[in-house]
């Protein structure tokens, strides 16, 4: 009877050891199981809606203007897609002392293009033509209908997932965002009641942290001394909430610890020195909203070393009234990619050879162009067709294969809600991702394609 | 004629006794009051622009412009941390030689009045005699708090984000 007991006994604590292998700190029952290819991931929303004319399909002025002839083809993203660039009408590098704008290209910052040190699927649905449904869609892998354009994610996000399987603190993920507009606050977490604000990001939109505003009303913030100040400041504030007993992080957005705010403070502190000194992490060339957001972007890496960063680039847009001006943005958003890549690589050790990167389009734009006509009397283009469900993705980084194209026009592999699961996988957190089980059946990781 | 003498005469009468009626004068003032009871009262979250409204308020005992609230609402926007931005804020505030703020000695001079103004100015409230307690406790024996933290700490408070 007593052997049975026993039997019994260890049985159910084996059987309890499969299921419940221990319990993280976070509430989660099941630990990172399976060792991730890179540390860090970068996820670079790129960058506003970008047509496969100009990007993968290197067509430039042949497609969307009309133009004929090898002169007017070519590549304009020179450090993430390989091919030749156009040689004539040249409009999207900057503007040269003497001469036409427009007509110097930004020298390539990579030594060898993106796609040739990653993996490159060049035709990928996207789902739906609109900004924050496909940068929701990104960060989500879910695509839906009922999704509110002012309203927080439904389903949980990248960051969300990263936390909780991985037990991450608010500092080791962060989302960069180029403003406040378009619900870009909105995006560093769901309104998921199993996810939401304490598995949140930090954000930042530098355009207005680290512009006018924060100048303004938060650049002589006093630094109040951490212990001797400010511990018995959260002192007061810990007595006060406990008397309120609200939920921690209900309306203060993401909740960081009292050390990590300390280091955010200096950070914020530093930016502004930095500012002030003309040190900022920018790329060579700085001369638009994008390229500024990447050099806070730079930053916070350098800062923070975090685990995810998501970076979202959008001057292309521009391209709804602006042809000549889209080109340019591309021509940038692509100089940004490098200058993160090369930034990492150079700049950042601790991140350096165990970083992963993926760009990816939130959608396309249109095949045919509206009737506004630029400074060069170019159609511009709007994102409402099926031309719009176009888009490209490509990775690169530690454990990914290199020189690898996956699918063509003809034959298309790829969507944009897999990112996420291809972010998982390569912090080891896809099997946790998918048993949550809101990624739709049918999306996998970008890696399962190959 | 004769028929119109009596009723000018009334008419003038009418008018220098109407006219010049002394008039009373009533002003009008508003007492400070506490309007809740407690804490617990408070159910609804502020918008950031109610909450900026109102922070200002308290801090500078005036209103804020559309300008400047507008401006101060999109800085919070643009940081995640929404209680860290407050706090940067707060503290920048701080730097105004505007702002209404007792200074270390009065505070000290008179500890349960600065408590219980503190309590009403950003909770319309008194506080309960725990919370008092607990308060006069923490001044006595921390020499380095100054209203200034104390304000902070107020108002990045939870329940400062509701009414």
């Amino acid at each position: 009877m007593e052997r049975r007991e026993f039997i019994k006994k260890a049985g159910i604590v084996a059987a309890g050891s499969i299921v419940a292998p221990y319990i993280l700190p976070s509430g989660s029952l099941f630990a990172k199981t399976t060792a991730g290819a890179a540390e860090h991931v970068v996820f670079v929303l790129f960058a506003g809606g970008v047509r496969q004319q100009e990007s993968v399909l290197q067509r430039y002025l042949s497609d969307s203007q009309g133009l004929v002839g090898s002169a007017y083809e070519g590549n304009i993203m020179f450090n993430m897609l390989n091919g030749g660039s156009p040689s004539d009408k040249i409009v999207f590098g900057t503007d040269p002392s003497i001469g036409l704008p427009g007509t110097v290209p930004i020298p390539k910052i990579l030594s060898s293009t993106l796609q040739s040190q990653g993996t490159f699927f060049p035709e990928v649905a996207a789902q739906g033509v609109g900004h924050y449904t496909g940068l929701n869609t990104l960060l989500t892998g879910v695509s839906t209908i009922t999704q509110g354009l002012r309203q927080k994610p439904m389903y949980p996000t990248i960051f969300e997932y990263a936390r909780k399987y991985l037990d991450l603190p608010a500092t080791k993920t962060w989302f960069v965002g180029n403003g406040i507009g378009n619900s870009i606050p909105l995006l560093n977490y769901s309104d998921h009641p199993d996810f939401g604000a304490k598995y949140g990001a930090n954000f930042f939109a530098p355009s207005v942290t680290f512009g006018a505003q924060g100048e303004t009303y938060i650049r002589d913030a006093k630094p109040y001394h951490p212990e001797e100040e400010l511990s018995p400041m959260y002192k007061l504030q810990g007595f006060l909430n406990n008397t309120f007993a609200l939920e921690q992080g209900i309306i203060g957005g993401v909740h960081n610890t009292e050390e990590e705010k300390y280091l955010i403070k200096l950070f914020i502190k530093d930016m502004f020195a930095k500012k002030d000194a003309g040190t900022i992490a920018f790329p060579s060339v700085n001369d638009n909203g994008d390229l500024t957001t990447v050099g806070y972007g730079c930053e916070v890496m350098k800062a923070f070393t975090p685990t995810l960063t998501v970076i979202n680039l959008s001057a292309v847009d521009g391209c709804h009234s602006n042809f000549t001006g889209y080109l340019k943005s591309l021509h940038r958003a692509d100089h940004a990619v490098g200058h993160i890549w090369n930034y990492i690589q150079t700049q950042i050790p601790t991140m350096s050879g165990k970083t992963a990167i993926i760009a990816c389009p939130e959608h396309g734009r249109n095949l045919m162009g509206n009737s506004i006509l630029d400074q060069n009397d170019w159609k511009a283009y709007d994102h409402s067709d099926v031309n719009s469900t176009r888009v490209f993705s490509m990775m690169a980084g530690p454990s990914i294969p290199s020189n690898l194209s996956v699918g063509s026009a003809g034959t298309p592999i790829g969507d944009i809600r897999d990112c996420v699961l291809t972010v998982a996988e390569l912090l080891g957190i896809k099997s946790q991702i998918q048993a949550a089980g809101y990624i739709p059946s049918g999306i996998v990781s970008l890696f399962d394609r190959i | 004629m004769k028929r119109l003498v009596y009723p000018m005469m009334l008419m003038s009468f009418c008018f220098f006794f109407v006219a010049c009626n002394k008039e009373n004068k009533t002003q009008y003032g508003i007492t400070q009051q506490n309007i809740y009871n407690s804490a617990h009262e408070k159910t609804k979250l502020k918008t950031d622009q109610q909450f900026i409204s109102i922070l200002y308020s308290n801090l500078f005992q005036k209103n804020i412009s559309q300008a400047k609230a507008n401006a101060v609402e999109q800085l919070v926007r643009s940081i995640g941390d929404k209680t860290l931005a407050y706090e940067l804020v707060v503290s920048d505030f701080m730097n105004s030689p505007d702002i209404l703020i007792p200074d270390p000695a009065t505070m000290r001079a008179d500890i349960p009045t600065f408590v219980d103004n503190t309590y009403s100015r950003f909770y319309l409230r008194q506080p309960s005699e725990a919370e008092r307690q607990y308060f006069i406790n923490f001044i006595e024996t921390n020499p380095n708090i100054t209203p200034e933290l104390i304000y902070i700490s107020f108002a990045t408070s939870d329940e400062y984000f509701y009414y």
